[in-house]
């Protein structure tokens, strides 16, 4: 167990490596450098320009920039916004953790509805039950973020003006405030991730539903509801975790439009932002946020697995 | 036999509704299982006996359905009953053994969780882990503690086998049902796994079902047999007799068919066609078309009457006392196919 673990994060180290060399790449690859955000596109003489571009070490060659980029940002340093002038580093240590708490809550809201939404909707396989949950969250999943967003914005503004407040507020200046206005973004992503939840636990509930090993239990009188909830979805559990933490990974993506939406100061919008004014050393760095988000789930969904499906612990 | 039986199905019917139409897939199906005794419930894949076995225990998966008959266990008709009082009598009054071991258990489980689990659904909480390694213990299995504390998948098939029976017996049925016990195991385990069955039933009284297409396992282990044929019982014996003097030509057939270790394999006679197409069933007798000695009296359906003493068979060749000639068999039946 031990050495899975070791060899796990080692895994995870390489990944990581990989990603950050790709990261810097897309940023050496996109065509001009931030010499032309920070001198000015006109009016420059070609000395200005050189001169800026030594003092920020882009006139050495693309590995020497690779490694030095690479020792600083493991050291948390990921340069100076040539935009807005603050270090990276404090502009993600600000916004991190408003985007990690939106996804953390829209996690743990569309498990705890998702979830058992499906089971119920796999034991009433076709049913009525069955339809009325599959058809409201089909609904729910086809509407885009954007089109929920902005209609519970609308909704929540005119007629509930009390229930959701429209500007974020941070937990430490106000919580009542900081709960009121994280509702709504939290409402608008949980809907399509919720569906998704749901699909997914019905598929796989079904699956071990009519297992041999559930005629077994049946057969031998154990109560109809414990077998669902727990000799079949034990079961079917691990699929649907590795979902929940694939998921993790498209809400990271979800997060984008609806901080945009709600003037979230979180990581997506700060990205967005960083594309938009060729932040070069900010659009690096949220991407690496990302992907390393990306990385370190799925090595946690990977190391949960033993403990959910006694057959993937080594003897 | 003055005690009644532990088991007494009378005109059981099993309908499966499709969108291909309706299959009846036990059509009037009646026996008796006494205690003590073993009934082997004979027939090729799709005859009905499997189905037959899950109805008994009210088991069968939608779209079948029950739509007749009697199923009396311990003197109470099952299919009067409602949902939580069958639950309280799966397990502890009938238990069940399924054809496949390995995927019978619940692989996320250990073997000892799940024999729990087959005990306290009967509230029978007391003493438990004693009881599940004696019950271990019984089956065969050494060092019982061990073995509890494993899980499916680090067993054999035989292994896991020995578990399914353990959990079955465990609530101490009077009736237990075996679905092709051995027909997924090798077969140096098969006889191994009969040999523990037939000592358990005997040693505790239990009457046993038991489903096969392997006359074999018939011999080894029956008092009585059942032959299905399309969803019906065809013939019903004691076992010697059965073997000795059939009087339906399917169970004839059958009976010819097993392989023999004094001829050649290729020379095994088969039964020629195949079973009929349950959801047009032909008028008459079921086994007509397949049937050597058929003639125009085979256009009506036989009933199943008796031939002799706990004999009974559905055929209109045999229902006057005759025998069936065998050499017309041997003249008809292709060798070697």
């Amino acid at each position: 167990m031990l050495k899975m673990i070791v060899m796990r994060l080692l895994g995870v180290a390489l990944v990581l490596l990989a990603v950050s060399a790709l990261v810097f790449a897309f940023g050496a690859l996109i065509p001009g450098d931030m010499t032309s955000v920070i001198v000015g596109q006109e009016g420059a003489t070609q000395e200005q320009f050189e001169a800026v571009r030594q003092r920020l070490g882009l006139d050495k060659p693309l590995p020497v920039q690779y490694v030095n980029w690479l020792a600083n940002a493991l050291q948390g340093d990921f340069g100076t916004s040539p935009i807005t002038g603050r270090s990276v580093a404090s502009d993600l240590v600000r916004q991190f953790p408003v985007s990690l708490e939106l996804a953390l809550l829209t996690l743990l809201v569309s498990t705890a509805i998702g979830l058992p939404a499906g089971i119920v909707a796999a034991v009433h396989a076709n049913r009525r039950l069955d339809v009325l949950i599959r058809v409201t969250l089909l609904f729910t999943f086809s509407v885009p973020i954007f089109v929920i967003g902005i209609l519970l914005l609308l909704v929540g503004s005119r007629w509930a003006p009390d229930l959701f407040h429209v500007s974020f507020t941070p937990w430490s200046e106000d919580p009542v405030m900081h709960v009121r206005s994280m509702a709504m973004p939290l409402l608008t992503i949980a809907f399509p991730i919720t569906a998704m939840t749901m699909q997914m636990t019905r598929a796989s509930m079904l699956e071990v539903l009519h297992a041999p090993y559930v005629v077994t239990a049946r057969a031998g009188g154990v109560r109809e509801k414990r077998i669902e909830y727990l000799h079949a979805l034990r079961n079917a559990l691990p699929p649907i975790v590795t979902f929940i933490g694939f998921q993790l990974g498209i809400l990271l993506g979800g997060l984008i439009v609806v901080e945009q939406i709600f003037s979230l100061p979180g990581l997506g919008r700060g990205m967005l932002e960083a594309i938009n004014t060729r932040d070069y050393p900010m659009v690096t760095a949220t991407t690496l946020v990302f992907a390393t988000a990306f990385v370190i789930i799925n090595a946690l969904v990977d190391l949960l697995y033993p403990l959910l499906d006694p057959r993937q612990r080594g003897r | 036999m003055s005690t009644p039986p532990v088991l007494r199905v009378r005109d059981l019917t099993t309908r499966f509704h499709t969108s291909h139409g309706t299959v009846t897939a036990v059509n009037g199906v009646s026996f008796d299982v006494a205690r003590g005794e073993t009934l082997g419930l004979v027939g090729e894949s799709g005859s009905g006996k499997s189905v037959t076995a899950m109805s008994v225990l009210r088991l069968v998966a939608k779209p079948g359905r029950i739509v007749g008959g009697r199923v009396e266990l311990n003197g109470t008709d099952l299919l009067t009953l409602n949902e939580e009082e069958m639950r309280q009598r799966r397990g502890s009054e009938c238990g069940m053994v399924f054809q496949n071991p390995m995927t019978a258990l619940n692989p996320a489980f250990s073997v000892g969780w799940q024999m729990r689990e087959a005990l306290t659904a009967h509230e029978r909480g007391n003493g438990t882990a004693g009881r599940i390694h004696a019950a271990l213990a019984d089956v065969g299995m050494p060092d019982p503690e061990r073995q509890a504390a494993s899980f499916p998948h680090q067993m054999s098939g035989g292994m896991r086998q020995r578990v399914v029976i353990a959990m079955g017996m465990i609530n101490e049925p009077q009736l237990l049902i075996a679905d092709e016990p051995t027909t997924a195991l090798d077969v140096t385990i098969q006889a191994q796994v009969l040999d523990l069955m037939k000592n358990l039933t005997r040693d505790h009284g239990t009457a046993l079902l038991l489903i096969t297409h392997n006359m074999g396992v018939v011999a080894k282990m029956c008092d009585r047999v059942a032959v299905m044929y399309a969803g019906e019982i065809v013939e019903e014996a004691p076992v010697d007799e059965l073997f000795g003097n059939s009087r339906h030509p399917y169970t004839r057939g059958l009976l010819r068919s097993i392989p023999r270790a004094d001829r050649p394999r290729q020379k095994t006679p088969t039964l020629p066609g195949s079973p009929p197409d349950m959801s047009r069933l032909p008028a008459g007798c079921r086994f007509r078309d397949r049937c050597v000695f058929a003639d125009d009296r085979c256009e009506n359906h036989p009933d199943l009457l008796a031939v002799g003493a706990r004999h009974k068979a559905r055929c209109w060749k045999t229902q006057n006392g005759e025998t069936l000639d065998e050499t017309a068999l041997s003249q008809e039946v292709p060798h070697g196919v």
